[in-house]
């Protein structure tokens, strides 16, 4: 027979067993709130999953008009066109940027839930994450048709090799880097809600600091004009090592190796995914035991 | 196993953060000031919401050192009015909310149904949400699934299961959700009385439901303000105040208790007394209920005549003049309408002489059936408009704790009165 002991938790006793053990118990309340999410997005909408695939199309051609015919960036390669560089890019970003979105404020549109029912919190910053990917299978489904596309009309501008094999373990790396931001803000935003205000600037910002628009190789080029501007001599090297833990920018030069290739894309970016994963590893641990700590009063501040 | 304590509470108290009293500027300066100051102080104030470890002003304990046990298959009502601490309580019993200091230990499965429809999302449909709320509410998809016929009869939905819940009428969204909670097979039931919302028909299948879940061996706590739904339901109660326990005991006593302690003015314990006012012709000066054992009292038994006293004065004569009162009920449709007319023939009030006077009246037993209703008062001359009218001044309740007579008339809502008819049996 289940045999409950009710007490305010101790900080130090963040995980029980009996947590997995009721997290197992509502795993079928997690399926359900996705395929809520998901049903629910694209409901009532003329065109439906085409949104998915719509976002960060128009985006893609926005930035391909704006960085080929106004603002031009220096190419890694000549061959790659634009277009495709972009969007291999703007897939994992977008996926980031709405799971970070909607996942933060995902407590507090659930906050009926929480105030009525018990049942393990974490399940609520989790559902977006897994809903989103949908949309994010969707717009990878268009990019492969992308790919096709360039491949036979621009001879030897995509050249898929054994390094696609990365892809599996990159998006793994990019579902748990949003994952552990997501816990993060969402633990944060029922209490302040000013987050919901933050993550939109946030997400602006990161697409700029993310190697998107500008190639991953023009970083040491970037960073000698930080430290230019600063005034301080030698912190060139340090701003590049600090960035190389950015697990974003690990994801999307990792995803350009991966799906694009050929001499500009030969050799996956080992280091910047290795420190990419430290930082998300980090970042999702402290995340987990944060929104823990925070759990017990969700239901007193929403 | 019997005996054992399946539900055991020491020493519980819940802590709340209120909030203070916001400052008032009186200069521009001081506003600015102020505004710039501001987000410091919010963040100040939306951090020390989450913090209750230090005693200043402004917090407040919602339960306060709470200790009772509950034992296997017992009904336990919680009792208190508002603002006693009831709905935390059961939150903190069903693990929404944690408790300051204190523990509870809970033997078996608990469900508790704080709302109905928890969750249901209007643009899914009917069995969509079925999912939805039974998941939340703890049941594994394959048990939705085996029960899921079963849920579908009875709601009474079954036109419209697979049409969104956006379309349905709020009486059909409220008997799917109640369909899918009464479907939890829990050994612990928490029950709040905010489920007790909704049309007459559906409380009483809440009611009917909680009846058999008792005499089903199940543990139930169940949470009211309704006196009579607890008197008909739990064998034992508690009663809080202030977030403290200051009673617990039989269903009589903690009702007795509760009266006792809520003196909410006379008209609660069904007397009303009127200020004077010399600008009528008549003035009612005092109205009262009064059991069989001819105390003053506003809740009654199903097979007890109520007494009713009507001190009045007259302060002209009038003939043609005479007193009516209408018992009405909840949903303000009138039962009965009983004047002076009934004690001689004609209108006797319009022939006493201007001074007080005093009408006794008996509302006969076995008529109406168990509920809240309300008398109305009224002083009419037959040939002009009303001269003095008080609506609903007392209000009064019917229980049935002696028979099942009266409460099986709940399960009829469209009967409006619960008499009893003589039945002959002639046998061949």
């Amino acid at each position: 027979m289940d045999h409950l002991k009710i007490k305010k938790r101790q900080t130090w006793q963040l995980f029980s067993k009996r947590d997995f053990v009721d997290l197992m118990k509502y795993k079928d309340l997690l399926i359900t709130l996705v395929k809520r999410d998901v049903n629910v997005v694209y409901k009532q909408s003329v065109i439906g999953f085409g949104w998915a695939v719509l976002k960060p199309l128009v985006q893609m051609v926005i930035f391909t008009f704006l960085f080929t015919y106004i603002a031009t960036v220096e190419m890694d390669s000549s061959t790659v066109p634009f277009a495709i560089f972009n969007f291999v890019a703007l897939v994992p970003f977008t996926y980031f940027s709405s799971a970070l979105t909607a996942s933060t404020s995902s407590l507090i549109s659930n906050e009926s839930f929480i105030t009525k029912v018990y049942f393990p919190r974490v399940i609520i910053p989790i559902v977006p994450i897994i809903a989103k990917l949908v949309d994010f299978g969707i717009a990878m489904l268009v990019l492969g048709a992308m790919l096709f596309y360039y491949y036979y009309t621009v001879p030897g501008s995509i050249e898929i090799n054994y390094n696609i094999l990365y892809l599996p373990f990159l998006i793994i790396l990019l579902v748990a880097f949003s994952l552990g931001i997501s816990l993060w803000f969402s633990a944060l935003a029922i209490q302040y809600r000013d987050l919901n205000q933050i993550v939109n600037f946030l997400a602006q910002f990161l697409m700029y600091a993310a190697p998107i628009v500008w190639p991953f190789s023009r970083f040491g080029y970037i960073a000698d004009n930080i430290e230019k501007w600063c005034g301080m001599k030698g912190i060139s090297g340090t701003i590049e090592t600090i960035y190389s833990f950015f697990p974003l920018a690990g994801i999307i030069e990792g995803f350009r190796v991966s799906l694009i290739g050929g001499s500009a894309y030969s050799k996956m970016p080992t280091e910047l995914i290795i420190n990419g994963s430290i930082s998300t590893l980090i970042i999702l641990i402290f995340g987990l035991y944060f929104f823990r700590s925070k759990e017990s009063i969700f239901a007193d501040v929403a | 196993m019997e005996n054992e304590s399946i539900i055991k509470v020491t020493g519980l108290s819940k802590r709340y953060r209120i909030g203070l009293k916001e400052e008032l500027h009186d200069s521009l300066a001081s506003s600015i000031t102020s505004f710039l100051k501001s987000p410091f102080k919010s963040f100040k104030n939306l951090r020390r919401l989450a913090n209750t470890s230090d005693e200043s002003e402004d917090v407040f304990y919602a339960l306060k050192d709470i200790n009772f046990e509950v034992k296997k298959g017992e009904v336990l009502g919680i009792v208190g009015m508002n603002g006693a601490g009831k709905s935390t309580l059961l939150k903190v019993l069903s693990r929404i909310t944690e408790p300051t200091f204190g523990e509870i230990e809970i033997k078996g499965r608990v469900a508790s149904l704080l709302e109905v429809g928890t969750g249901f999302h209007p643009d899914l449909t009917g069995r969509e949400n079925i999912f939805l709320n039974g998941t939340l509410l703890g049941m594994s998809k394959k048990e939705i699934i085996s029960k899921m016929e079963e849920i579908i009869e009875f709601s009474g939905v079954r036109k419209f299961i697979d049409t969104p819940v956006k379309r349905y009428s709020s009486g059909m969204r409220v008997r799917l959700a109640f369909s899918v909670a009464a479907h939890l097979d829990p050994e612990i039931l928490i029950i709040d009385e905010v489920l007790a919302v909704g049309d007459y028909e559906f409380q009483n299948k809440c009611m009917g439901k909680m009846q058999d879940a008792a005499s089903n061996g199940k543990t139930v706590l169940f949470v009211s303000h309704n006196l009579a739904a607890v008197k008909q339901l739990c064998t034992r109660a508690i009663l809080l105040k202030n977030g403290e326990k200051i009673a617990e005991g039989s269903v009589d006593d903690i009702i007795d208790k509760y009266k006792s302690v809520n003196k909410l003015g006379i008209e609660t314990v069904g007397k009303k007394i009127f200020s004077p006012s010399d600008d009528v012709d008549f003035e009612l000066l005092e109205l009262g209920l009064y059991n069989s054992e001819g105390k003053n009292s506003y809740n009654f038994e199903y097979i007890e005549e109520i007494k009713i006293e009507v001190i009045f004065k007259i302060l002209k004569s009038k003939p043609n003049y005479y007193i009516y009162l209408s018992v009405v009920d909840q949903s303000e449709s009138t039962i009965f309408v009983t004047s002076d007319e009934d004690l001689i023939d004609g209108y006797l009030c319009g022939t006493l002489k201007p001074s007080n006077h005093k009408y006794n009246l008996w509302i006969p037993s076995k008529i109406l059936k168990p509920g809240r209703y309300a008398i109305t008062i009224n002083c009419c001359n037959m040939f002009y408009p009303n001269v003095k009218q008080y609506p609903s001044v007392i209000h009064f309740e019917i229980i049935d704790s002696k028979t099942s007579r009266g409460i099986k008339s709940l399960y009829r809502p469209d009967q409006i009165v619960a008499p009893e008819i003589k039945w002959e049996f002639q046998g061949k």
